[in-house]
């Protein structure tokens, strides 16, 4: 039994390792550019859409609805990014039904990348609408010397986030496993039902903290833009 | 539990590259459908809206022209109807009219054949009447009457004044002096002797009196000398009654007409 499917390992060069982790992750986005692209094939403008199209549409909106409701202006432009992020674990952690499928949600490794992927998204965003100098005074606020808390800060949510993650797949799957050796009918199958529901929360989770750390590090920015045209009389578009 | 860097930076990437992809075939293209669509459903409503406002205008054209329509069928229902009531109003006038008429015409009808029977039948009473007299006094009268009426005559001759004494006499002077005096029974010499005599006396001297007898005369006397005649006999005063009443039956007719 192996905590992590990074241990599982299907070929290897030097520091170069396939491992399970690897794969899957290529079957998850196989899977969801194959069905993108199967769908987004033919799409229709039309009142009359196919099944396929009518759900893609129904996820979109259902995303666009969260980013909206969080930062509260122009969901489009974190949708690729935080979408991505939720389509991704969502679908990884609920395949863990499909037997033999090792989630690479519940790899440290993964969840570290995507955590990592976020530490940098984040000041990304906020000098993409601040500029980067009031994006690096943000650190400096309220005072200076809240600098290396703020770092610190940035720091440890981004590992809280990503040993969150693993470690509610992990133990997912821990369970599942620990739950088949002690009582092999029944209560598996219980516990997997959990896990999935655990595994839809926590991509929930992931995406939305992702979203708020995003939208903390632009807003201040937004606020003042909103002022600025406030004053001028115009109406705000927040 | 340790993390694998290899996997680490793999999945960095992988994650990175399912965005890029992600955002190509998903993103993109399903918000661009969306959009598509919506504009198409706003652009049908707003088509909508403006054949709803152009129908609505239509309808309520429509309704504006039904409402004259209406005003000008009752328009003119009211004014056939009034055009229908002085039409009858004229007829029924025509109809009293000529049925007035025609009992006039009737009327007047029965009043004429009603005169016309009367008079009729009055004409029918006097002739009745008048052959009636004429018989009886046919039967009464003989030459000793007449003698009477002879004396009468005798008078008369006498009693004449005296323009139409003159007249008799021119007319006589006109004959040669003839008179003839017609009777309806013979007199008797020594009558015509006396009324020779008187005639001689009033007419002149040299009157040549001839004596004829004729029965039509019922009774009286004639003195014919060339177109004057001077008469006194029951038959040309009958004629003279019955002339004198048919004129009063007459005038009586056309007075009662007169009066319808």
């Amino acid at each position: 039994m192996s905590i992590t499917p990074d241990t599982i390992i299907y070929w290897q060069f030097g520091p170069f390792a396939i491992s399970a982790t690897l794969v899957f992750t290529w079957v998850v986005m196989a899977l969801l550019v194959g069905s993108s692209w199967l769908v987004t094939r033919k799409l229709s403008s039309a009142t009359s859409v196919s099944r396929g199209q009518l759900l893609m549409e129904i996820v979109l909106q259902g995303i666009r609805g969260q980013i909206r409701e969080v930062v509260e202006i122009d969901p489009d432009r974190y949708l690729p990014f935080i979408g991505t992020l939720f389509l991704f674990i969502v679908v990884s952690n609920v395949l863990v039904v499909v037997p033999g499928f090792q989630p690479p949600t519940g790899s440290l490794s993964t969840t570290t990348a995507l955590a990592l992927c976020v530490l940098v998204a984040v000041p990304a965003f906020g000098i993409a609408s601040n500029g980067l100098l009031r994006y690096l005074k943000s650190y400096l606020e309220p005072t200076a010397i809240m600098l290396p808390l703020n770092i610190m800060s940035e720091i440890t949510r981004t590992i809280s986030l990503s040993i969150r993650l693993f470690g509610n797949m992990m133990s997912g799957t821990m369970i599942a496993a620990m739950a088949l050796a002690i009582a092999p009918l029944f209560f598996p199958v219980i516990m997997n039902a959990l896990g999935l529901l655990i595994g839809v929360i926590q991509a929930y989770i992931f995406s939305i903290l992702a979203l708020v750390y995003i939208a903390s590090a632009t807003r201040a920015h937004e606020e003042k833009l909103a002022g600025a045209t406030n004053k001028k009389g115009e109406p705000s578009h927040v | 539990m340790a993390v694998d860097w290899f996997t680490l930076v793999a999945q960095a990437v992988n994650f990175l590259v399912l965005v890029w992809l992600l955002k190509r075939l998903f993103y993109d293209r399903i918000i661009s459908a969306m959009d598509a669509r919506e504009a198409g459903i706003a652009s049908r409503l707003e088509e909508a809206a403006r054949e709803r406002a152009d129908a609505e205008r239509e309808a309520e054209e429509f309704r504006a022209k039904n409402r004259e329509f209406a005003q000008q069928r009752e328009q003119m229902l009211e004014r056939a109807t009034e055009e229908a009531k002085a039409h009858r109003q004229e007829l029924l006038e025509n109809a009293r009219v000529q049925a007035g008429n025609a009992q006039t015409q009737w009327l007047e009808t029965l009043e004429r054949e009603r005169q016309g029977l009367l008079q009729d039948f009055r004409e029918r009473v006097s002739r009745g009447v008048f052959s009636l007299a004429s018989q009886g006094l046919r039967e009464l009268a003989d030459a000793d009457l007449e003698i009477q009426m002879m004396k009468v005559f005798a008078k008369r001759v006498e009693a004449l004044d005296q323009e139409r004494r003159e007249t008799i006499i021119t007319a006589i002077a006109d004959s040669d002096g003839k008179l003839e005096v017609r009777t309806a029974f013979d007199l008797g010499k020594q009558v015509q002797d006396e009324l020779t005599r008187t005639l001689r006396e009033h007419l002149g001297e040299n009157v040549r009196v001839r004596f004829t007898t004729v029965p039509e005369l019922i009774c009286g006397i004639e003195l014919r000398a060339r177109s004057h005649r001077l008469a006194w006999n029951l038959e040309s005063w009958l004629e003279g009654l019955e002339a004198q009443v048919f004129e009063t039956l007459d005038e009586s007719a056309w007075n009662h007409a007169a009066e319808h």
